[in-house]
């Protein structure tokens, strides 16, 4: 059981490597960037159809918390799954029938297919908060480009922050079922 | 401490291959010198324990090699360091087809000493070519001993010597004997060896730090003799093995009464006894199987070697036995001492054995090019690349020849673990109505009760559900699974100063442990 638990504990040492920075986004997008802040800007410019908000007669700053909310649950929705494949994964490596050598790589395709699934949800999620019928309003004031950069973006952050965590965190006997894992030093 | 254990007759080999097994896991004292005693110079529970003890020493001595392989001190596996003579066997009587006549010089006798050879010893007695034992008389037995000298020039008895000598030189120092207290070589050597012994001991005046322990074998087993072509053969008739026992234990009760000649002795004894399905008058058919109670006496010998062992000035007499049940379990095994658990050792040593021969060893075997398939798993990165890693060549040597001779070794001697056990299962509860329940075997062994040269064959393979049954394989409820035992070699702590192959063998026995 010990080992499980170390396990768990390098996976939140894997997920902090990268995780901070997206703990740090939520929380300001939950008190709101500044109006001239470069976030503020980067969303009036690139993410929001602009011409859309002025034929409605909007200015960004009045949509700007709609939008930031949306998106600040929309990274906790994802953190939260990231945080939870990553342990399920580490803790559960324990518990792979890997009960002789050679065998380890056999459980590279549970892995994948764990790895698939936690990328769907990813998705599933993104889609959730960024679709058109979305509950928040600023989805509908969304640019096509916008959307596609915050579904990748998001996609592709969360899914390193999981990869760092599992590659630390799987158990040492079960690192050839994880890319890449078997390279790590034998003691660590 | 010094230890010494000698082993007479067809039983004491049985019960050293026993502390063998026992040392490898563990049990054993830090040093102990082995010797046996067999007139019967060929028989095949002779030569077992002759291989098993070379077997032990060899491979001990390369995984305990400080500049190649080491385990170290704080490993368990093969922790005793056991020494023997070039000759481990000591025959008391020399030269071709010694007769007892020859050897009192029969013919060199005064006539009312002849009368009286005459009145002990019937013709066939004094005819019978004793190179394959005394044939169950220890009558014999005694007279052949008696007539044979303690010679300090003797490798066999030069040890005993030494082993005095140190004594007088403020060393502690153990001596253990075992034999039965029926049959021919065990029966007669026990109690003259012993008294020998102490004769030495008080010729050179030594009155502390020496002190000699004693086990002896009650009947635990008899067999069939069959009728044809016994006619005028002398052999150990398993009807006269209680009338021998009765006799032999009033002899004790005098002696032990009389003179402290043993300072502890352990008796053996068990009801039902096991029925033997081969009956081989000696030589190198003469191969009886392992059997349960003999493991007591091998504990015993342990026990007496402990240090938590405090001899105390009076004689003492232990005395152990199976329980009321029909059911041989784990707890019927005792423990060596407080500190020593036989039955937690014994069943890790057969869990390694198990691993070994079936899943680590079959990876280890072979050149290189067959083994770095697993060179990037963990257990192999850890304990095997790093330790067998050569960074001049800049190779991994793992399938160089000095260490597959080491792996190989390895596999060998835990087949000879599983064999050891797996027949001391079959062989001690067949055709009785005793059960044992210590290991399951049937999923990896085959037993066959009358094939003396190779009673139990181990499958050289096993599949898929039957390495599942690992699980189930030792029922001491434990539940290990292999999936624990992977684990923990990878987790598990290597030792500074371990090297080579040292590491993996002492990290898969610490493994089979929960």
């Amino acid at each position: 059981m010990i080992n499980v638990f170390r396990s768990i504990f390098y996976s939140l040492i894997g997920l902090t490597l990268i995780g901070w920075v997206s703990v740090l986004l939520i929380s300001v997008m939950w008190v709101g960037p500044g109006p001239d802040s470069a976030l503020t800007q980067y969303f009036a410019n690139s993410i929001i159809v602009s011409e859309r908000l002025e034929a409605l007669g909007f200015e960004f700053y009045e949509i700007s918390n709609n939008t930031f909310e949306m998106v600040a649950h929309m990274l906790t929705a994802m953190l939260s799954a990231t945080i939870l494949f990553s342990i399920v994964w580490s803790a559960g490596s324990h518990y792979l029938n890997i009960d002789a050598p050679g065998k380890a790589k056999i459980y590279f395709i549970h892995w994948i297919i764990f790895t698939g699934i936690f990328v769907a949800i990813l998705f599933i999620i993104s889609y959730f908060f960024l679709r058109q019928a979305s509950p928040y309003d600023a989805a509908d004031l969304m640019k096509t480009s916008g959307r596609s950069i915050l579904v990748l973006l998001s996609l592709i952050y969360f899914f390193l922050m999981y990869y760092l965590s599992v590659l630390v965190g799987t158990a040492r006997f079960a690192r050839s079922s994880v890319l890449f894992a078997n390279k790590l030093p034998g003691n660590l | 401490m010094k230890n010494f254990i000698i082993g007479i007759g067809g039983t004491g080999a049985k019960c050293l291959e026993h502390l063998l097994h026992c040392c490898s896991s563990g049990l054993g004292p830090e040093d102990l010198w082995v010797g046996m005693v067999d007139q019967d110079e060929a028989n095949g529970n002779v030569s077992r324990t002759k291989i098993l003890l070379n077997k032990y020493i060899n491979l001990r001595t390369s995984l305990r090699d400080e500049a190649k392989h080491d385990l170290t001190n704080n490993s368990n596996l093969f922790k005793t360091n056991i020494r023997t003579n070039n000759d481990s066997v000591w025959l008391p009587l020399k030269g071709a087809d010694p007769t007892l006549k020859e050897v009192v010089h029969y013919d060199l006798l005064k006539p009312e000493v002849k009368g009286l050879m005459d009145c002990l010893y019937d013709p066939t007695e004094k005819l019978q070519n004793l190179s394959e034992g005394f044939r169950a008389r220890p009558n014999i037995g005694a007279a052949a001993m008696l007539a044979t000298t303690a010679n300090e020039n003797d490798p066999f008895w030069s040890q005993i010597y030494k082993a005095i000598d140190a004594a007088r030189g403020g060393e502690e120092v153990r001596v253990f004997i075992i034999s039965s207290i029926f049959g021919g070589t065990g029966a007669s050597g026990f109690p003259n060896i012993a008294r020998r012994i102490k004769t030495i001991q008080q010729e050179k005046n030594v009155t502390t730090n020496f002190h000699l322990g004693g086990a002896l074998m009650l009947p635990y087993f008899n067999y069939e003799v069959p009728e044809e072509n016994m006619e005028g053969e002398l052999f150990a008739k398993p009807e006269e093995f209680l009338d021998q026992t009765k006799g032999a234990l009033e002899y004790y009760s005098k002696l032990f009464e009389h003179n402290k000649i043993f300072d502890q002795v352990y008796i053996t004894g068990w009801d039902p006894l096991s029925k033997l399905s081969n009956f081989k008058m000696g030589g190198n058919l003469q191969n009886n199987p392992p059997l349960f109670p003999e493991i007591y006496a091998a504990l015993g010998a342990l026990k007496f070697f402990s240090s938590e062992n405090k001899i105390s000035e009076n004689q003492e007499i232990f005395h152990i036995g199976k329980n009321d049940s029909d059911e041989i379990l784990w707890s019927d095994i005792p423990n060596v001492s407080n500190s020593l658990n036989s039955k937690e050792n014994i069943a890790k040593l057969i869990r390694f054995a198990f691993s070994y021969n079936w899943m680590y060893g079959p990876a280890l075997v072979g050149s290189w090019s067959k083994i770095k398939k697993y060179s990037n798993e963990n257990w192999f990165k850890r304990l095997i690349y790093k330790y067998t890693y050569n960074s001049e060549t800049k190779n991994c040597e793992v399938g160089h020849e000095h260490n597959q001779e080491v792996i190989l070794a390895m596999k060998e001697y835990c087949e000879d673990i599983l064999i050891w056990i797996t027949d001391m299962h079959y062989s001690t509860i067949l055709n009785t109505d005793q059960k044992m329940n210590l290991v399951v075997s049937e999923f990896f062994s085959e037993f066959k009760a009358k094939n003396v040269s190779n009673r139990v064959t181990i499958k050289e393979k096993l599949n898929y559900s039957e390495k599942n049954q690992f699980k189930d394989f030792v029922s001491d409820g434990k539940n290990l699974k292999l999936l624990n035992i992977m684990s923990n070699i990878c987790y598990k702590k290597i030792y500074r100063d371990q090297k080579g192959l040292g590491v993996f063998m002492d990290i898969l026995f610490r493994s089979c442990e929960q």
